[in-house]
């Protein structure tokens, strides 16, 4: 039972993305289906950290992701990347996370000022002292803020180009846009980041820290 | 004439072609405006550079959990969708059912997910168990052949080895018994010959000694038997005179 179980795994885990989803569609395999999860989890968490600005609302954005990945299984057509199809599942889940919140008063048109998380559990912690720690946070948290005052087909844009490191191209078919769109918007969002960053207090801090 | 600001964009995102980054280089030395805002574009971009997230402890505990939770879901789902298969054999709104179901997943898969999840651990857990058994038990039972042999070429080497030391060693005493019985053979065979030698020596002087007896007697003997050639009628009278009596 074992090895048939072992050698059952191993071929689940040496499938591309492509192939397990194909899987989960035709067999509803839920190994393949928790590679998939497995996979991915970590990088769509992020992003909906990002583009939420909060890290507890993050974590159920997550869990609601995959949960309409299954549930809507039938739907995935293979003519592109799963990942692609995944990133524009997860972008749609935020906008209407986003939008709910915005509906109850917890969010205003222009931003909300602080009242997010920076997503604390997947921050990186790498410096050897309590103090650079706090300034770094202090400057996350600056960007945070700076990039909630986006909108959010700007911040979109950011957060997959800049941070998750998506190619223009990529990210116009994660958006169902034109990709010299993304471009432009990726520019704009640039410029209007620099005029946020430059206006608030700690923005040279943050800049003069990264350029250190 | 300046380049757009998408191509600025594949420019500072390593996006452009070779060429085309060259041409864009040589445009940047020489125009102070792009050079501004290629400035403030990067000046943006390290800014952005500030909020650094990883796949942290909490992702990282996630993703041992998540594949065995998903599992845990897409079985719970499929229980459900075939329950709403069932049902939706009567004929009901399938979008609305579709709806329902999302809802009611919303709300009550975690409680599912763990107690399959538990179900779905305990299992594999189990057979895995099982299977390790077996192999724990068959690769103690090799080891405690393995090591029993070893055991047993050990202790006859040293038995081997005792045995050779005792026989060495009762040679040894053997040998000395030997020797010291030779030894004492040997002195009372010296002590024989130095009797035999001392009665030889007593024996030969004892004869000496009746050698010189008997010769005196012989002498003795001699000298009467000349007396008596001497006189022979003296002798023979007496003779007869002892007859008569």
């Amino acid at each position: 039972m074992g090895g048939s179980l072992f050698s059952y795994l191993a071929e689940v885990f040496a499938l591309s993305d492509e192939e397990a989803m194909l899987r989960v569609q035709k067999q509803n395999d839920p190994q393949a289906f928790a590679v998939l999860n497995r996979r991915w989890r970590g990088r769509i968490e992020r992003l909906c950290v990002r583009l939420t600005g909060d890290g507890h609302r993050a974590e159920d954005i997550v869990q609601e992701v995959f949960t309409r990945i299954f549930v809507h299984r039938g739907q995935y057509r293979h003519d592109g990347r799963f990942s692609t199809y995944l990133w524009r599942v997860a972008v749609n889940a935020c906008y209407d996370d986003l939008r709910r919140r915005r509906k109850r008063g917890e969010l205003s048109l222009n931003e909300e000022n602080g009242n997010g998380t920076m997503g604390e559990g997947l921050l990186e912690s790498a410096e050897p002292s309590p103090e650079s720690a706090a300034v770094s946070q202090e400057q996350a948290d600056l960007v945070r803020r700076a990039l909630q005052k986006l909108p959010e087909h700007y911040r979109a844009v950011v957060v997959l180009r800049h941070y998750e490191g998506l190619k223009f191209r990529e990210i116009a078919k994660v958006l169902e846009i034109a990709e010299g769109t993304v471009k432009s918007r990726m520019a704009e969002a640039l410029n209007r980041l620099e005029r946020i960053l430059q206006t608030t207090a700690g923005g040279e801090k943050v800049r003069s820290a990264n350029q250190a | 004439m300046h380049p757009q600001h998408e191509e600025w964009m594949e420019y500072l995102y390593g996006e452009i072609e070779p060429d085309r980054r060259e041409m864009l280089s040589g445009h940047l030395r020489q125009c102070p405006d792009c050079r501004r805002q290629v400035a403030a574009w990067q000046s943006a971009m390290r800014g952005l550079d500030g909020w650094k997230l990883t796949n942290g402890s909490r992702s990282a505990r996630r993703a041992l959990w998540g594949p065995a939770r998903w599992a845990a879901a897409v079985l719970v789902i499929l229980a459900l969708g075939f329950v709403v298969g069932r049902v939706s054999s009567a004929g009901p709104d399938m979008d609305l059912l579709e709806q329902r179901l999302e809802m009611s997943l919303a709300s009550s898969l975690e409680p599912t997910i763990r107690q399959n999840l538990t179900d779905e651990l305990n299992r594999d857990w189990l057979g895995i168990l099982a299977a390790s058994r077996a192999q724990l038990r068959e690769d103690l039972q090799e080891q405690f052949r393995a090591d029993l042999n070893e055991y047993a070429a050990d202790t006859f080497a040293a038995a081997y080895t005792a045995t050779n030391e005792l026989l060495a060693n009762l040679i040894q005493t053997l040998d000395a018994a030997q020797a010291q019985e030779r030894y004492r053979i040997l002195e009372t065979l010296d002590l024989l010959e130095q009797q035999r030698l001392y009665d030889d020596a007593l024996l030969r002087s004892d004869l000496v000694h009746l050698a010189l007896q008997t010769d005196e007697g012989f002498q003795k003997l001699m000298t009467v038997k000349d007396i008596k050639n001497n006189e022979p009628e003296v002798i023979k009278n007496n003779d007869e005179q002892v007859n008569q009596h």
